[in-house]
């Protein structure tokens, strides 16, 4: 056998004809091999210790963050409220003093390509609620968000985002994944990878979806190039709220299946599938805990009165009440250990916020 | 039949009323979801690999799904139609159609205990194991998770 014939399977560059004699015996798993077969990326493996506190996002934030990552991540959840068709930015937090100064004068512009937009007979308009600087850090607020400009100083405001053309889907994807094309990991997916779940009976990345598929696509909450382990388990609004997770057999029924699976996969398994093998089986053993602790989390009856009524679960519109009910949801995943929860709106009759508030 | 037809992979009947495709319509904006769970490429973009994954959703979809039970039931149809005269030779005729040789008797052992125990769970009399659809369904759903049946390379 010659030196630059890999000795250890599963590298990155899998080898699909084995060139090695027959009798050949694998040796034991390398660092890189384990983790492969046992299927979970390397986001997962560094957060090992963790997940082995089900749970304990508290335990891990005393502890001082998260072992094993080679930084000390500052922010550790991130509930990311996507409001696609929300209110403009020139109405909020980004006041246009030029754009106020030229209100209602015709919009006199060279023919843009780039914009959909171009249209003749267009007029400038301005900010429709006037500006006002807030707290002790002065930032800009309008009064469209009296309640929001009353907590100024808890808030980050970025203004430098810009787009870079006009398609919706483009501009989704871009903003989830960095680039206008997609095929690259979502936001989500890179804190997934970086810090790993805090509760091994979640997934990492949860998004909470109200039926509706925005713009771009999945491809907004997917892993990319990441592990697949990386990408969104979406949690509905209506009805059973992850795909299957209500049990289709009675419980004892399951249980003999799962231990069947156990037997019969251990019994038959060639020493060098016993690792991978065994990695399988465990999912299904992940997945028959996750029927109960999905549904928990996401049942919000124990909440109090006043909460309910605070995030808005008692409104008359189904839009209002299904995002009351997420954001709530949002709430609960993090404190239960989820790194990244991702709230989508519910689209109002087709129309944008924007329409409804001119 | 199934109970949702939204979970369906394809529209139209189950088993395609016995036709096979290659080429399937697909909404791009929202792929099969239980053809997703197992990495199916987003049909976007041209995907240079496939990823390779094993999480507990393919677990749930492989428990749960109506897709796989309707599979299930579909195969304990037929095998309860062949009027099998013990429960070990139906679970070795599925085991035979499954995995194309004749099942050692360890793997025949192991699944008639799974349709005795999955019969005193639903109640089916014991003497009459092979003539019961519920429980060959339930065997045929438990040789569909066995991982020489989802890993064969």
């Amino acid at each position: 056998m010659s030196n630059d014939t890999p000795l250890v399977s599963g590298g990155r560059e899998r080898v699909t004809r084995d060139p090695r004699c027959p009798g050949f015996a694998a040796p034991p798993l390398s660092r890189r091999g384990l983790l492969e077969a046992t299927g979970l990326g390397f986001g997962w493996a560094a957060f090992g210790a963790l997940a082995q506190a089900t749970g304990s996002a508290d335990a891990a934030s005393a502890a001082g963050g998260p072992a094993g990552t080679h930084f000390f991540p500052r922010a550790k959840r991130v509930i990311f409220l996507f409001m696609d068709g929300g209110v403009s930015h020139v109405d909020t937090f980004d006041p246009k003093p030029e754009l106020d100064a030229r209100s209602g004068a015709p919009a006199e512009w060279k023919r843009d390509d780039r914009s959909q937009s171009a249209g003749h007979n267009r007029k400038w308009l301005g900010a429709l609620w006037p500006f006002s600087r807030r707290g002790a850090s002065g930032l800009w607020v309008s009064d469209l968000f009296p309640h929001q400009a009353a907590i100024a100083d808890d808030l980050c405001v970025v203004r430098s985002l810009v787009g870079e053309s006009p398609p919706h889907g483009a501009q989704n994807l871009l903003l989830h994944t960095g680039r206008s094309i997609g095929a690259a990991p979502s936001i989500g997916a890179w804190i997934n990878y970086g810090l790993g779940t805090e509760n091994d009976n979640l997934p990492g990345y949860v998004l909470l979806n109200n039926d509706w598929v925005p713009n771009g696509g999945f491809q907004n909450f997917a892993s990319g190039f990441l592990p697949a382990t990386c990408q969104a388990t979406t949690v509905r609004a209506k009805g059973p709220p992850v795909d299957n997770i209500l049990a289709a057999d009675p419980p004892e029924v399951q249980r003999v299946k799962l231990a069947f699976l156990r037997e019969q996969g251990l019994a038959t398994a060639a020493p060098a599938d016993a690792l991978a093998i065994e990695a399988a089986i465990r999912t299904f053993e992940t997945a028959a805990r996750m029927q109960t602790t999905i549904p928990d989390v996401c049942d919000v009856a124990d909440e109090t009165e006043a909460t309910r009524r605070l995030y808005g679960l008692d409104r008359g519109t189904d839009h209002e009440k299904f995002y009351a009910l997420q954001c709530l949801r949002a709430r609960k995943l993090v404190e239960a250990g989820v790194r990244f929860v991702e709230v989508t709106c519910p689209l109002t009759q087709g129309r944008v916020i924007a329409d409804l508030l001119v | 039949m199934l109970p949702d037809p939204a979970k369906r992979l394809v529209s139209g009947p189950v088993d395609g009323h016995g036709r096979r495709s290659i080429y399937m319509k697909m909404t791009l904006m929202e792929p099969p979801r239980f053809l997703a769970v197992f990495n199916q490429p987003l049909p976007r973009v041209t995907v240079g690999k496939r990823d390779r994954s094993t999480v507990p959703e393919q677990a749930l979809a492989l428990l749960n799904d109506p897709f796989v039970a309707a599979m299930a039931e579909a195969w304990a149809s037929r095998t309860v139609a062949t009027a099998p005269e013990s429960a070990g030779a139906g679970a070795a005729s599925m085991l035979t159609a499954a995995f194309g040789h004749e099942p050692d008797t360890e793997r025949v052992h192991r699944l008639v205990a799974v349709a005795e125990a999955c019969g005193l769970a639903r109640g089916a009399p014991s003497d009459a194991l092979a003539a019961s659809t519920a429980v060959w369904k339930d065997v045929a759903h438990a040789i569909l998770l066995m991982q020489e049946f989802s890993h064969v390379e």
